[in-house]
């Protein structure tokens, strides 16, 4: 069954387009890495798939609905681009913000033990329960990042949806967030992912899709490698480097 | 420092006391524990979401319909004394709608277009106020604040508005917080984040008018920054950083309103400065124990 389907996509925030006629399917467990130079559209591509925007022509289907009417947000956790820089200053804890993942959920009545539950255990899960009482802003950008994660998986959501999450994380950090990414996955998880190293979504993503207003490839990470659609997007200078992990 | 405060003490309480005897002083405390409770609220959730400057834009704006309310009530020859209040409301909340819809339609909160709202809004006021004429001594309390001239039915109207305020708060809180946080995630969760943009902004000029009178037009945005801003340097939480917010608000307002009692200087201007005293204590004390220490 596709969790995302993408047809005959065209948009454009202004009369030039950032994406053109994009046809694409994401499937129940699939964990796709979305890639493209900058400015190719791929978080814009992003924003469709989750409804955030109206495709000037084309339809998008999420979980089987029209994505702009789909009013299930308990099944999408969703963590933006650059979540691990520096905060704003909001005098919020980490645990108030693994919170807000059990909001939908709750809507206007309270949250239940079993809701405080469920952020005890992603905290956990994603090695910040030690954390829960710290101000975001007094974190690194990789517990930032995990803060974030953790909120998006107590949301208990079946589609996850990371917009570079790793900008200003350490090497270390990395490694462990695509570690969870992986188990996440395996636990039946569908997850789509703008990475900007293309070494390292390769290496765990299960589909590519490459984007420069065009969907230029979809498929297995290794024909993405192999083939020629990184110097169709890319250009020649671009060459992939393999992470060892 | 013993020393200092022993015979402050009891000075302070005669004060306080003799202060309290007199019925509009009384209604000049409970107007500005209200404002201390209100300003700070609404803040909050303004101030960490960079929308800081829509108080002192919809404040100027409000002070046209102050300005149209005492008109009406020139003509119509009566002294009614929510007129000013109810044009003021009715204005302000308009304006809030109109600057969220712009902001909606561009994407950002212009800085530029809520400029000339707050100068057109305040240029409307005096405009009205000189083809009146004689209302300077009713439109300068508007203008400066005085809490020492809220009337009675002034009063009850802002302990309503502050019950209603808090209510309505703390039953959207999660979906605020939540928007306040991470305005991008909360459309992907699906919050009716439009719903809740317009309530907060429509709150913002309940609050900016209800609090008009004992801050005035020029000054009525600090309380909804100041207080937050020295919260904000040492609260552990979001939960706390508004109940620590409130305290400061409160703090100045009492401590304001009562040396405009014993010194004779302008109660709004002593709140602010009380105010931003306790926001340089508050961004010492974080200088020296760290964020939230």
């Amino acid at each position: 069954m596709s969790v995302i389907d993408v047809e005959n996509v065209s948009f454009g925030y202004t009369d030039t387009s950032v994406l053109e006629d994009v046809s694409l399917v994401v499937d129940e467990g699939e964990f796709l890495g979305l890639v493209g130079p900058n400015g190719s559209g791929k978080s814009t591509l992003l924003r469709l798939m989750l409804g955030l925007l109206r495709p000037d022509t084309g339809s998008v289907r999420l979980f089987g609905e029209h994505a702009r009417e789909f009013a299930d947000g308990r099944r999408i956790g969703y963590v933006g681009q650059g979540v691990a820089r520096a905060d704003r200053g909001i005098p919020v804890t980490v645990e108030e913000v693994v919170r807000l993942g059990r909001f939908p959920h709750a809507g206007y009545g309270r949250l239940r033990e079993e809701d405080y539950q469920i952020v005890r255990d992603v905290m956990e899960r994603t090695g910040i329960d030690q954390l829960a009482d710290r101000r975001l802003q007094a974190l690194s950008g990789g517990q930032r990042q995990r803060t974030f994660i953790a909120r998006a998986l107590a949301c208990e959501a079946e589609l996850l949806a990371l917009d570079e999450p790793t900008v200003g994380v350490d090497a270390e950090s990395r490694d462990t967030f695509y570690d969870l990414l992986g188990q996440l996955n395996e636990d039946g998880i569908t997850i789509l992912l703008i990475e900007h190293d293309l070494g390292v979504v390769t290496s765990h993503a299960t589909a590519i899709a490459c984007v420069d207003r065009h969907l230029h490839y979809h498929g297995d990470p290794s024909g993405f490698t192999d083939g020629n659609a990184i110097v169709d997007a890319y250009g020649a200078a671009q060459r992939v480097i393999e992470h060892d992990h | 420092m013993k020393g200092l405060t022993e015979p402050l003490t009891p000075l302070f309480i005669k004060a306080m006391a003799e202060m309290l005897s007199f019925p509009f002083m009384q209604r000049a405390l409970v107007a500005g524990l209200c404002v201390g409770i209100l300003a700070p609220v609404i803040g909050s959730f303004l101030v960490h979401r960079r929308m800081a400057f829509i108080g002192d834009t919809l404040a100027h704006v409000a002070f046209a319909g102050v300005a149209a309310g005492l008109f009406v009530r020139s003509l119509l020859g009566t002294d009614g004394d929510l007129l000013p209040l109810a044009g003021a409301l009715v204005v302000a909340a308009v304006a809030a709608v109109a600057i969220q819809a712009i902001s909606d339609y561009t994407d950002v909160y212009n800085d530029v277009s809520m400029a000339i709202v707050l100068s057109g809004g305040f240029a409307v006021g005096t405009v009205l106020i000189s083809l009146s004429g004689g209302l300077a001594v009713g439109i300068r309390s508007y203008i400066f604040g005085n809490p020492t001239a809220v009337g009675r039915a002034h009063v009850y109207v802002m302990v309503a508005l502050t019950v209603l305020v808090i209510l309505i708060v703390a039953v959207t809180y999660k979906h605020l917080l939540y928007i306040t946080i991470d305005e991008e995630a909360a459309r992907v969760a699906r919050l009716d984040v439009a719903r809740h943009n317009y309530l907060l902004v429509v709150l913002a000029a309940v609050v900016v008018v209800a609090a008009m009178q004992v801050m005035g037009v020029i000054l009525v945005a600090a309380m909804l920054v100041v207080p937050v801003a020295a919260a904000g340097q040492i609260a552990s939480s979001f939960k706390r950083s508004i109940v620590l917010a409130v305290l400061v608000a409160e703090g100045a307002t009492v401590s304001g309103i009562t040396l405009s009692y014993t010194h004779d200087v302008a109660a709004s201007g002593a709140i602010v400065l009380v105010a931003i005293g306790l926001y340089v204590l508050a961004a010492v004390r974080r200088r020296r124990t760290g964020i939230g220490g």
